[in-house]
């Protein structure tokens, strides 16, 4: 234990005189202007990119080891069937246990993983499933209108089917959604596919006009 | 698909299973289980608009056993808006289970529906329904059962009382005396009566303190109290007797959307006699500023020029020559005439005249008033006289009378629901101090009072809101309330509370009980009564529970009764008079917490936050004020000190054109000693000054100027000087001109390919200066209030503002102007912006974006219309508003507990579709385009699944008027009302030589008739 101690200091020691060299060498203002300049831009994108809400991030850990792979590609279940939201509604919406729970209570009820969602129903203890997708406080997006327009869920979820732990797959920001709101071709599908959610399962992308780029239609 | 088709398919009930009996221990939810919740579902209220929670707390609370709770959207159930006198019926929309903005209710048959070219059909609220939100979602409410000063169990109180009412049963109700607030709602004298049956010897009372005057003298000339309704859409001249039936009465919400909805068609008009300066004095053809105080004589000569005219036999006409010859004198010639003039005229218009009297006026002005219309033909056709299923019966007694039991011994339990003895209750009913007495008091409020500590038991009343109820509307519709939430604070509906006091083998539920109401009222069973029980909670109204009773007047017996009030009226003083009007905004003062209604500038004075007195020029001239203000400042005023009987009061004094001589005005409701936050101490109190419920005249003693103070006045107020001259003579129909506003829109600029482009057309003949439109406009937008330090410095956050403007030099014609962002074509303040923040869109609106926004106000600067309102402080925090009020009620400090409730539950009022602007950014009225996009969206959606309703998605203000004034719509769309009236001939804009091209427009007023040019014939010329 105290070898490791030592080691550790010696180590310390050296980087601390390296440094200082390293210090004594660049004398120049500019250098060091530089120096902050790129330090704060690398703080910059950290903070955008890693610290704030919307952004990618390791996927949450929740108290139900929810996959979406086995329920949406394996098992085939179409998103409304839990999000009834998303074909009309501004939220697809978290579905209620209660959902869960009517297939569930024929499967699979007495796996460990479910322990939760058995306690919920029977004793009322509140499940505490952590956000995943959050968008800033000043946009406005409306789910029911984009799938209606043709928009499919993998635009802006495309490794839904393909994760057994949900994470963010795009950082929401605003040059994605004008990206397509200028020019959506390739993206809109008709009607059938838009729901569908393994990659490359088909339908054919249809071309529209671009949707409003109004600041209103978004910010308000 | 019509609207109401389009209304009654997203109509819901409430879910009733969670919501149904609120009773027992575990419903009670103290402030720290609620602060615990809120903490929970902080991520939800989050995402929903108020600043950004931060990062560390992500997690949705599932609420066990609801399966819609996270994903129902947006829901609509029908309930009603209840207040001492009246009631709207409205549909509130819900946001994961909170009521988050109420709108008027389309299906309710008290809207008038009928034809109208110009605009809407006049369904919509007033502005203290509008505010009905920030009562509910108010921390002060948070206070638990007592007994005495100590917080006990709900549960505890009701074993109690179970154990009470059984002995009771026993005793047929000796020594139990019951006091609860008057109010519409049949099914609580349904309750009243049952409870009557069971104890026959209890001592109930219906406590009023607004009584009016008119159920007197409907008693005195029918043996019956009835309710009047006014069919004033059929009518085409109206003849007010102190009456501010389109302003400050209760029901004037219904009043004024009658008149004004066929006001340009039939060319109807309407006439004052009035001591104050009221909306509808302003607004009317002909005015006359008589105080109350000399009605005596102004119903005589009007009574005695009716009869002349064929009122009735000569012999009668004759005797009342010789009481008005003893009474001419205290008119003057002027005012003679014009009373002849009026009469001549109503008499032209015979069978559609009315004449509507105000419920302050004496009891001789009632008496009067039914003989005019019963002379007119009104009576019957123009008004209705309704009789309730369930009135407060005979078996109710006087509040006085149970006074006196109670200091006769006579009570033992004395229960006080929503009454407030300190506050609100006149001298002349001499209420005993309870401090002393062996009797057990019951006290029930919304907010704490001090008497509550003193009472054996105490708890908090449940918000209507939150309980079972029902009301009736003015033309006598049953109403039902659904709760929108669980009592917030764990309090208990008044209903609930009555119930309590069955004995048991009675007991229902309020729920139940309102069942037993309806099938009472329908006459239905079994299952037609669950179906149409259930029918009747979704559309939001049941049968009528106050029924038409036709009535013939016994002229003699009303002209005795008139030579009775005449001797009575003639031996009052005529001094200076205090006319006490009550504040509708307050009404008994039981609800004295709401910051959006203190903040509502009053459509008149432009006065917020305070109530004051109002004196005529010629009384201003006799106190000494040579200028009527201190100072150059707007907000500098006099104060002045009053002096009536023993009480002493200084209130700040504004002197106003046109008021009658010998009339000080002041408003009742004010000055509330509750221990509330936002309420407490505004104003001064003057209920204390009456004798009796049914007095509004005192006599004053002296009154005189004792210093300078400052009000907070907002800038829309007061009448002031004109800045756009012309326009506004254009407006106010003084000069007429046929040439159209300007030439077409201009929507290409825009780059519109098929969109919309918004326009709105607002009609000034309706416009009555309500306020209904600013405060829906609050709640819809999510606009903070400011408090009175910050309205003086001119920095009042209203999007949508009334301004008043004299017009003409006529001081008695007003014009009240609803100001907001004219979404100009060439908007001035999109060149202004440095930082492109506020730029047109597709629709032609002129959007704001808060996120770009840094604050420079050059686009303020910019506006001509000053439609712009800067956050120069963090506003939409609570917080600020709190530390500017300053009560002396210990502050809630920075990081408290108190202050996060108020935080987070003021939160829970917001609405999720409107950003919460930041400090340091610029904001202004966006046409709701949150709305018109939810419209446009659903429209989309409809579309898709080949099921074409047309959403007449609008903004708030434009949904809240209860005239019709607003009309909103497609300008491209040729078959829209507002493209009809875009190009009319009366529609001009503001300050056209601006260029700004702007896409609101307003219709001007009718230029005004002038009685003297009468006699004349009967015209049938159409405006």
């Amino acid at each position: 234990m105290f070898k490791i101690w030592t080691i550790i200091n010696q180590v310390r020691r050296k980087a601390k005189s390296a440094c200082l060299v390293w210090l004594e060498r660049i004398r120049k203002p500019g250098l060091w202007a530089l120096l902050l300049l790129v330090g704060g831009v690398i703080a910059l994108v950290w903070y955008w990119d890693v610290r704030l809400p919307w952004s990618l991030g390791p996927a949450p850990v929740q108290p139900i080891e929810f996959s979406h792979r086995v329920h949406v590609v394996e098992l085939e279940l179409d998103c409304r069937f839990c999000h009834f939201g998303a074909e009309t509604e501004a939220r697809a919406g978290l579905p209620s246990p209660a959902i869960c729970w009517d297939c569930h209570q024929q499967v699979g009820r007495s796996s460990i993983g479910l322990q939760p969602l058995l306690e919920w129903v029977e004793e009322g203890v509140p499940l505490y499933w952590a956000r995943v997708y959050r968008l800033p406080d000043h946009v406005f997006f409306h789910h029911g209108i984009h799938t209606q327009a043709g928009v499919a869920c993998i635009v802006c979820h495309p490794r839904i089917g393909l994760e057994d732990r949900t994470a963010i797959d795009i950082v929401p920001r605003m040059r994605f959604c004008v990206g397509c709101h200028r020019r959506a071709f390739g993206i809109v599908k008709d009607k059938e596919s838009v729901f569908q959610i393994q990659p490359f399962s088909g339908g054919k992308a249809i071309s529209v006009k671009g949707a409003s780029t109004d600041c209103s239609a978004c910010h308000r | 698909m019509n609207l109401n088709e389009e209304a009654k398919k997203d109509l819901g009930v409430c879910s009733s299973a969670w919501l149904n009996g609120s009773e027992g221990p575990s419903d009670r939810l103290s402030r720290r289980r609620f602060v615990q919740w809120l903490s929970r579902v902080s991520t939800l209220v989050g995402l929903a608009a108020s600043g950004c929670s931060g990062a560390e707390d992500r997690r949705h609370f599932v609420r066990p056993g609801k399966r819609e709770h996270l994903m129902d959207g947006y829901k609509w159930i029908a309930t009603a808006a209840v207040r001492l006198h009246t009631a709207i019926p409205v549909v509130a929309k819900c946001y994961e289970g909170r009521p988050i903005k109420l709108e008027a209710n389309p299906l309710h048959p008290v809207f008038f529906r009928g034809f109208s070219l110009s605009g809407y059909a006049p369904i919509g609220t007033d502005a203290v329904a509008q505010a009905e939100l920030f009562n509910l979602y108010d921390p002060d409410r948070a206070f638990p059962y007592r007994q005495k000063a100590d917080p006990i169990d709900q549960s505890a109180l009701w074993q109690y009382v179970r154990g009470i009412c059984a002995r009771l049963a026993d005793s047929r109700g000796r020594g139990l005396a019951v006091v609860v607030r008057a109010g519409p709602q049949p099914s609580k004298y349904r309750c009243l009566e049952l409870l009557h049956d069971v104890y026959p010897e209890m001592c109930v009372a219906v406590c009023d303190v607004l009584r009016s005057n008119w159920s007197r003298t409907s008693k005195q000339l029918f043996g019956l109290e009835l309710d009047l309704f006014y069919h004033l859409e059929q009518t085409r001249r109206v003849l007010s007797l102190w009456s501010d039936f389109i302003g400050t009465e209760p029901a004037a919400w219904c009043w004024a959307g009658r008149l004004k909805a066929n006001c340009r068609e039939s060319d109807s008009r309407c006439f004052v006699v009035e001591g104050q300066l009221s909306r509808t004095g302003v607004l009317a053809d002909g005015r006359l500023a008589v105080g109350p105080h000399k009605a005596v004589a102004v119903c005589l000569a009007l009574l005695y020029y009716a009869c002349r005219q064929g009122l009735c036999k000569e012999s009668t006409g004759s005797a009342l020559e010789h009481e008005f010859g003893l009474v001419k004198s205290t008119l003057t010639e002027q005012e003679l005439r014009w009373l002849e003039a009026v009469l001549v005229e109503l008499s032209l218009y015979r069978q559609d005249a009315l004449v509507v009297v105000g419920p302050q006026a004496p009891p001789i002005v009632h008496i009067t008033g039914c003989l005019l219309n019963e002379w007119l033909g009104a009576n019957s056709r123009l008004v209705k006289y309704l009789k309730h299923r369930w009135p407060a019966r005979s078996g109710l007694r006087q509040v006085e009378q149970v006074a006196e039991a109670i200091r006769a011994g006579e009570v033992r339990y004395l229960v006080l629901i929503n009454v407030e003895p300190h506050e609100s209750f006149p001298s002349g009913w001499h209420w005993p101090e309870l401090g002393s007495s062996p009797v057990e008091v019951f006290y029930f409020l919304p907010y704490q009072s001090q008497l509550m500590l003193k009472s054996s038991w105490s708890g908090p009343v449940a918000h209507p809101f939150e309980s079972w109820g029902d009301a009736l509307t003015p033309d006598g519709t049953w109403t039902p309330l659904q709760p929108l939430v669980k009592p917030i604070w764990g309090g208990t509906g008044e209903l609930d509370l009555l119930l309590r006091w069955l004995p048991d083998q009675l007991r229902v539920s309020a729920y139940d009980f309102l069942r037993g109401t309806f099938a009472e009222l329908s006459g239905l069973k079994d299952q037609d009564l669950e179906v149409g029980f259930t029918e009747g909670l979704r559309q939001g109204f049941g049968p009528a529970a106050a029924t038409e009773v036709r009535l013939s007047i016994d002229l003699g017996q009303a002209f005795a009764a008139l030579r009775r009030e005449i001797e009575v009226e003639l031996g009052k003083q005529d001094a200076p008079v205090l006319l006490l009007e009550p504040d509708p905004r307050w009404e008994d003062g039981l609800w004295p917490n709401n910051p959006a209604l203190y903040e509502l500038p009053d459509p008149v004075t432009g006065v917020t936050w305070t109530n004051y007195l109002t004196v005529g020029q010629q009384l201003a001239a006799g106190l000494g004020i040579g200028a009527y203000q201190p100072s150059s400042s707007k907000n500098e005023v006099w104060l002045a000190e009053i002096e009536i009987w023993s009480h002493c009061f200084t209130l700040p004094l504004i002197v106003l054109p046109a008021i009658a001589d010998g009339v000080i005005g002041a408003r009742l409701g004010w000055g509330s000693a509750k221990e509330v936050q936002i309420g407490r101490g505004r104003g001064v109190n003057l209920f204390r000054v009456r004798q009796q419920a049914d007095q509004y005249m005192v006599p004053v003693r002296r009154i005189r100027i004792v210093g300078k103070g400052l009000l907070s006045i907002t800038a829309a107020g007061l009448a002031p000087e004109l800045p756009f001259a012309n326009s506004l003579y254009r407006l106010a129909g003084l000069e007429v001109d046929s040439r159209p506003a300007s030439t077409g829109l201009r929507s290409s600029t825009f780059g519109s390919d098929g969109r919309p482009q918004w326009g709105m057309v607002i009609d000034l003949e309706k416009c009555v200066g309500c306020g209904a439109c600013v405060v829906a406009c609050m709640v819809e937008n999510n606009i903070p209030v400011v408090g009175p330090k910050e309205i003086e410095r001119g920095r009042d956050m209203f999007w949508l503002r009334i301004e008043s403007y004299r017009v003409g030099g006529d001081p008695e014609r007003w014009l009240f102007l609803p100001m907001l962002c004219q979404h100009c074509e060439a908007a001035p303040c999109e060149l202004a912006c440095p930082v492109h923040a506020t730029v047109h869109d597709s629709r032609g609106l002129n959007v704001m974006i808060y996120q770009r926004c840094i604050g420079a106000r050059y686009c303020a600067n910019n506006c001509p219309y000053r439609a712009r309102r800067f956050n120069f402080f963090h506003y939409g925090d609570i917080a600020f508003l709190l530390s500017q009020l300053r009560t002396d009620l210990p502050q809630r400090k920075e990081g408290s507990a108190e202050l996060r409730v108020w935080r987070e539950v003021v939160r829970l009022r917001l609405n999720p579709d409107v950003t919460v602007r930041m400090r340091g950014v610029m904001e202004k009225c966006t046409f709701c385009v949150h709305r018109l996009e939810e419209a446009w969206v659903k429209g989309r959606i409809r579309a898709n699944r080949s099921d074409p309703g047309q959403l007449k998605e609008v903004p708030a203000c434009v949904q809240a008027c209860p005239t019709g004034a607003m009309v909103f719509g497609d300008l491209t769309d040729p078959s829209s009302a507002v493209a009809k009236l875009w190009n009319d001939q009366r529609a001009c804009v503001l300050l056209p030589e601006k260029g700004t091209r702007p896409r609101i427009r307003y219709l001007q007023r009718r230029p005004k008739i002038e009685l003297n040019e009468l006699p004349r014939k009967r015209t049938g010329d159409r405006n």
